[in-house]
């Protein structure tokens, strides 16, 4: 079973992604700012991690670089509600970027999409 | 003096006696025995007398001899009363008549002059004078009397002023009633004045002085008659003058027609200058002549006289003349162009009146045209008056045009006091040009001035619009960016409910509704952030023609829904633009949905594709409801929406994406005409804002 950590400061839409996703058969953890989801990330492997840009005390892009420096192959999703981070170039080193949206299947095909194809 | 020889005489009288008594006593000798005592005393005293006297008369003559002596050495002068004293005064006294006799035929003479002089002044004074009695008989006449009359003396003097004045003077309200006025005695001095017309046109004036006078008893009458034509027409003139600047100031200095002609009317107006035709000629640089623009006055002799006729019973001013202008309804006629324009003189006739008063910058006085080697003969026989005056206007030291002026009709010499007022209403005339063009030159200033002013106040609203919905768009980021949270996890809580309670009815149903709603805001919002964000083109070369027809694919089934036909009208050698092709494709999108929304059921909608002058063209025309002028000219601007429920957006979207495509995006359209929308991409795309990359990298 793959394990994914969804980074997210919204405890609604933690509950949200966090039932949708164990729906599609995954585990997942939960993380409320990049600082909590480093420590995790250092703690414990994951298969993938859905990371939300807009975040108190360190914000997704930044997270992004550190937990690529520990864990260099994990799959990292950008979840989030601007569209305008995509032409950032730190966002090119997400392995994907997904415009929030209440419809998740965009979210869904994509994460299947990085675990399978890992496989 | 005679005092002193009295004291001699008594001094010498005692001692003369005293050598009388001692002469008796030593010779009374028998000889003497029959003198007295008493004789004695007598004879001396004869004695003594005749020695005074001798005594007296020696001095007296050695007197002036010393003094002639002192004289001659330039010492004295007479003094005393000597006989050249004597022999003085009585030069003096004839030097005094003599004196007096001249100063009486000085003052005879005077007087003879003074008399001579005043009668000469009576004789030759410029009016007529004429000394009547109470019977109206004439007494005595000046010379001037006798040139006016063309009378001899004896013909007029001892004739009534009845019979010999002409009958104009003594005319109703003339002479005569000024007779009975002054006759009866009521009045002591009167006087009035007289005016005479030809042909409407002042001939005479005349001002009229009658006055008693009486001499020695007998009452006679000084009548007095001055002829005051020149004074009364130069009052006249300079009223005309001063009606034609005053008609001038109030007309409009663009209206150049109306300005010449009311000079032309100062001109030509009876009692001013008084020429009988004035026509005005204009420099033509580009035809090499000076060529008649229009002229003023009558056409013929019978013209003339039945228009100043006119103008003397009716009895019309300057003003009214002036006037005149606005009356006519044909101004052509009025103002002789078709003669005028016949009038010209090519710059090359050197020699010719017209170019000497260019030439030299001052009027020139034609007597005889006819054999004047300065008229040429073919101007003569259009000009036909073989008497002008030719007149310069100058403008900022160039000669602008010429005023001919001439008395055709009447034949009346052109003498230098016309001369002198036709010279300044040509100094007019120059004036008033001059005036009109830097009047027009201040308007077209005006007019720039203007334009830029408009211009540059487009700009500043253009600006103030596009800030306006710049900040519009910056805040319709953040409360987008606030909102998409909260609706993600409504949406998505919503399909939760709904997957979980699939089957059961209206829960499912609601949490349905609820994701459409949701849905709906979602694309909103991505609407506004799509513009709010900046638009960088990522250009590749791309077949536009292919773009359009997967757009158009796009709309099938919406297409066949409304039974709409759908043209496609490509050209076939389209090139291929280096593009952004998600933007191009959202803007072909956006068109073609309005468009499509835009038609009634079984409309058409065509789609055409051509090149032109390095730009490719694409046109969406559709025959729907059309649009009107507001929307036309705020469709482009962001939030501006017709739609209920719309955000405005798509068509801003539109032309910020073909901006950034150094193209154009434009509307024709008309209620009830149909749209077509017209996008114009240049070909070469090598200054566009995005890099080129090839298409199949």
């Amino acid at each position: 079973m793959y394990r994914i950590l969804i980074v997210e400061d919204d405890e609604h839409q933690q509950m949200l992604y966090k039932e949708e996703l164990e729906s599609e058969g995954y585990e997942v953890e939960l993380a409320g700012d990049g600082e909590v989801a480093i420590r995790k990330v250092e703690d414990e492997d994951y298969h993938l991690i859905i990371l939300d840009i807009r975040m108190p005390r360190m914000d997704g892009i930044e997270s992004l670089g550190k937990i690529l420096d520990k864990k260099g192959n994990v799959p990292v999703i950008l979840h989030t509600a601007y569209s305008s981070y995509k032409d950032s170039f730190m966002s090119w080193a997400a392995d994907a970027y997904v415009v929030k949206s209440s419809n998740l299947d965009e979210l869904k095909s994509k994460v299947r999409e990085l675990l399978e194809g890992k496989k | 003096m005679k005092k002193r020889y009295l004291l001699l005489i008594l001094a010498l009288l005692p001692v003369v006696t005293l050598l009388g008594i001692s002469m008796y006593y030593i010779v009374r000798g028998p000889a003497l025995g029959r003198f007295s005592i008493s004789w004695t005393i007598f004879l001396a005293g004869i004695i003594t007398c005749i020695l005074i006297a001798s005594f007296v008369l020696i001095k007296e003559l050695l007197i002036p001899v010393r003094e002639i002596r002192e004289y001659l050495k330039g010492k004295t002068r007479y003094q005393s009363y000597s006989v050249l004293r004597i022999f003085e005064d009585l030069t003096e006294e004839i030097e005094r008549l003599r004196r007096e006799d001249l100063e009486r035929k000085e003052e005879f003479k005077e007087f003879t002059y003074l008399r001579g002089l005043s009668e000469s002044i009576i004789y030759n004074f410029p009016n007529y004078l004429i000394i009547m009695d109470s019977e109206k008989n004439i007494l005595f006449i000046n010379r001037n009397v006798i040139d006016w009359l063309g009378r001899e003396v004896k013909d007029i003097v001892g004739h009534t002023f009845e019979e010999v004045l002409p009958q104009e003077i003594l005319g109703e309200g003339s002479l005569r009633s000024l007779w009975e006025k002054v006759s009866r005695g009521g009045a002591t001095r009167t006087t009035v004045d007289i005016s005479l017309y030809i042909l409407g046109r002042l001939d005479k004036v005349y001002n009229i002085y009658l006055s008693p006078i009486r001499i020695e008893e007998r009452t006679l009458f000084l009548l007095m008659i001055n002829d005051i034509t020149l004074s009364r027409k130069r009052e006249l003139q300079i009223y005309d003058f001063r009606s034609v600047s005053e008609f001038i100031r109030g007309v409009s200095r663009t209206d150049f027609e109306r300005l010449l002609f009311a000079i032309m009317t100062g001109i030509t107006s009876g009692d001013g200058a008084g020429f009988n035709r004035a026509f005005l000629l204009l420099a033509e640089d580009e035809r090499g002549e000076f060529r008649g623009r229009f002229g003023l006055g009558p056409r013929s002799r019978e013209e003339a006289y039945t228009i100043w006729g006119d103008i003397a019973s009716q009895h019309k001013d300057m003003t009214e003349l002036l006037h005149n202008y606005d009356r006519v309804e044909d101004k052509e006629s009025l103002l002789l162009s078709d003669y005028a324009q016949r009038i010209a003189v090519p710059y090359s006739r050197d020699q010719d009146i017209v170019m000497q008063t260019v030439r030299e910058k001052k009027c020139f006085v034609v007597n005889d045209a006819r054999t004047d080697d300065r008229v040429a003969q073919e101007f003569n026989d259009v000009y036909q008056a073989n008497s002008f005056i030719s007149v310069p206007i100058v403008v900022r030291d160039k000669v602008y045009g010429i005023i001919l002026a001439d008395n055709i009709y009447t034949n009346e010499p052109i003498d230098m006091d016309r001369v002198q007022l036709i010279n300044i209403f040509g100094l007019l005339c120059g004036l008033v040009i001059e005036n009109s063009q830097a009047f027009q030159e201040l308007g077209q200033r005006m007019e720039e001035l203007k334009k830029a002013y408009s211009d540059l106040k487009e700009a500043h609203d253009d600006l103030s619009e596009k800030e306006k919905f710049a900040a519009m768009g910056r805040m319709a980021a953040v409360v987008s960016h606030e909102i998409r949270n909260p609706l993600v996890t409504i949406g998505g809580f919503a399909r939760l409910i709904k997957r979980k309670c699939s089957g059961l009815g209206p829960v499912e149903q609601n949490a349905e509704i609820i994701i459409e709603e949701v849905e709906r805001l979602e694309s909103i919002l991505a609407n506004i952030m799509d513009y709010t964000k900046p638009l960088s083109p990522v250009l590749r070369n791309e077949n536009l023609n292919e773009i359009l027809h997967e757009t158009v694919r796009m709309f099938r089934r919406a297409v066949k829904v409304k039974k709409i036909k759908l043209k496609e009208e490509f050209g076939r050698k389209i090139p291929e633009v280096a593009l952004d092709r998600r933007q191009i494709k959202q803007v072909f999108i956006n068109i073609l949905k309005n468009a499509i929304e835009s038609v009634e059921e079984e409309g058409t909608v065509t789609i055409s594709t051509y090149c032109r002058d390095d730009h490719l063209f694409v046109e969406f025309r559709d025959d729907g409801v059309g649009i009107d002028q507001y929307t036309k000219e705020n469709m482009f601007n962001p939030f501006f929406t017709t739609k209920e429920g719309g955000v405005g957006l798509g068509l801003s979207i539109c032309k910020r994406i073909i901006d950034s495509h150094k193209g154009e995006i434009e509307v024709v359209s008309g209620p009830s005409q149909g749209s077509t929308f017209k996008i114009k991409l240049p070909i070469d795309q090598k200054g566009g804002s995005g890099d080129v990359q090839d298409s199949d990298s």
